[in-house]
């Protein structure tokens, strides 16, 4: 069983490794996060700390969405290296299809149905080509100081912070 | 945060997720119901924390399966285009769908895994189909073996039936999605009936297909600020050492008395799945 398929067996390997390693990493991420969250909210005011805390745990999970990104990654290079054009193919297709995915949910950050004004200032600020919407988006950003990208962080921050 | 919130979500996703292990299935059909019924946890939240614990699922306990030969990866790739197209799908409906149409859609996809687990799976016999039911698994040499310890030697099968199976697996992707699961639910009789997979292998290549399949959602959400770290972090954490429990605590699935339990507690999620999709669940819980 090993003699005759040398080259899928050595993928297999490279895969699981890649899966255990990877694994290992963001759970130690979130970890850790999770346990300066925990550590800090027991000493100071406990939504503060979420707010500077929860980074490396958001980090470690966003570590954990790309691993298996990263496994079609490893395959897609496989495959070419050893000029395997139809699968590399089907590995890139996979590949877009998620990075697909990505791009939708970045835009759908923008346009997100919040009650809030920041929405439509995001909006405003997409529309670039005339001049009278330009005008039109810097009459908004003048009368909205905050940034937008700031105010929606904070909805994100404390959303699931009430239990 | 919470600490004692943070406990209780990092012990359900454990228990959950070596519970769905034993079962070889991530923990996700479980977690959700749990974490919405009891928890009080926004449905959309709960989805996007149950995504990122089917890929700890998936990526934690892929390396075994992968290393005794039984994942077939060309298999896993080529079915992986039409699950992640089926993801993508999802991301569109998951805003747009009302929330009691989630609710009801989980205690139907629910009843249909009670239905399954009732249901003895056994491998598929015969090799008797025509020539061209394997065309395509032939053009992309997916045909390939397993080692079966008990005999000694490579066990070969045949791919059949891969439009068919394209199909249920773009379902199966839009399912993962909107619910948050790995839904083995459907991807069971795409390997079973339509590719005709031996469980070993079928069972492999779908550990390893879904942490793509939910990488193609949780991606979508995690930048659309779905995914909650507070909540999501724990459940991540708890199904990753739950992963690996399940995988140790070999308990059979033939075993006649899990499974009753299982689709006891099936059955229960499903009925107040379906209070809630109605409004009249015991809480409502504003977290």
């Amino acid at each position: 069983m090993n003699h005759g398929t040398p080259r899928p067996a050595q993928l297999e390997w490279l895969l699981a490794g890649t899966l255990h390693f990877g694994t290992w990493l963001a759970s130690a991420a979130i970890g850790l996060g999770l346990a300066l969250a925990l550590l800090d909210s027991r000493f100071s005011a406990p939504k503060l700390a979420i707010l500077r805390d929860m980074r490396i745990a958001t980090i470690g999970i966003a570590l954990l969405i790309l691993l298996p990104v990263v496994r079609v990654v490893v395959m897609l290079i496989v495959y070419l290296r050893h000029r395997d054009y139809r699968f590399s193919a089907i590995a890139l297709l996979v590949l877009t299809i998620i990075l697909l995915g990505f791009t939708v949910g970045l835009a759908g950050s923008r346009h997100r149905n919040t009650p809030t004004s920041p929405t439509q200032v995001g909006r405003s600020l997409q529309v670039p080509d005339d001049s009278r919407e330009s005008a039109h988006k810097a009459h908004i950003c003048k009368d909205q100081p905050s940034s937008p990208i700031y105010v929606s962080n904070c909805i994100y921050e404390t959303y699931d912070l009430g239990g | 945060m919470n600490s004692g919130f943070a406990i209780w979500l990092f012990a359900v996703s454990l228990g959950a997720s070596a519970l769905g292990g034993m079962l070889g299935m991530a923990g996700g059909i479980f977690i959700v119901p749990i974490l919405v019924i009891f928890g009080h946890v926004d449905i959309h939240a709960a989805i996007g924390a149950s995504l990122v614990s089917v890929i700890a699922c998936s990526c934690g306990g892929a390396a075994p399966f992968l290393r005794s030969h039984l994942t077939n990866i060309r298999l896993a790739i080529t079915l992986e285009t039409a699950t992640t197209l089926g993801a993508l799908s999802g991301v569109f409906l998951f805003g747009v769908i009302p929330v009691s149409y989630l609710f009801s859609l989980f205690a139907a996809i629910l009843l249909v895994s009670v239905q399954q687990m009732m249901a003895r799976r056994g491998d598929p016999l015969g090799s008797s189909t025509a020539a061209d039911t394997r065309r395509w698994g032939a053009a992309l040499c997916l045909d390939s073996g397993y080692p079966e310890p008990a005999l000694g030697t490579d066990i070969a099968y045949r791919v059949q039936r891969l439009p068919m199976g394209m199909m249920l697996m773009f379902g199966a992707g839009l399912i993962s999605a909107l619910l948050g699961i790995g839904s083995g639910v459907l991807k069971i009789p795409a390997m079973d009936t339509a590719l005709r997979l031996p469980i070993k292998v079928s069972s492999a290549t779908s550990n390893f297909m879904i942490g793509v399949t939910a990488a193609a959602s949780a991606g979508a959400y995690f930048m659309r600020g779905d995914i909650v770290t507070a909540v999501a972090g724990p459940v991540a954490l708890g199904s990753v050492v739950g992963a690996l429990l399940g995988a140790r605590i070999l308990i059979r699935a033939s075993n006649a008395s899990i499974r009753l339990l299982f689709v006891v507690v099936l059955v229960a999620l499903a009925a107040e799945m379906l209070l809630q999709a109605f409004g009249i669940g015991f809480s409502k819980g504003p977290l």
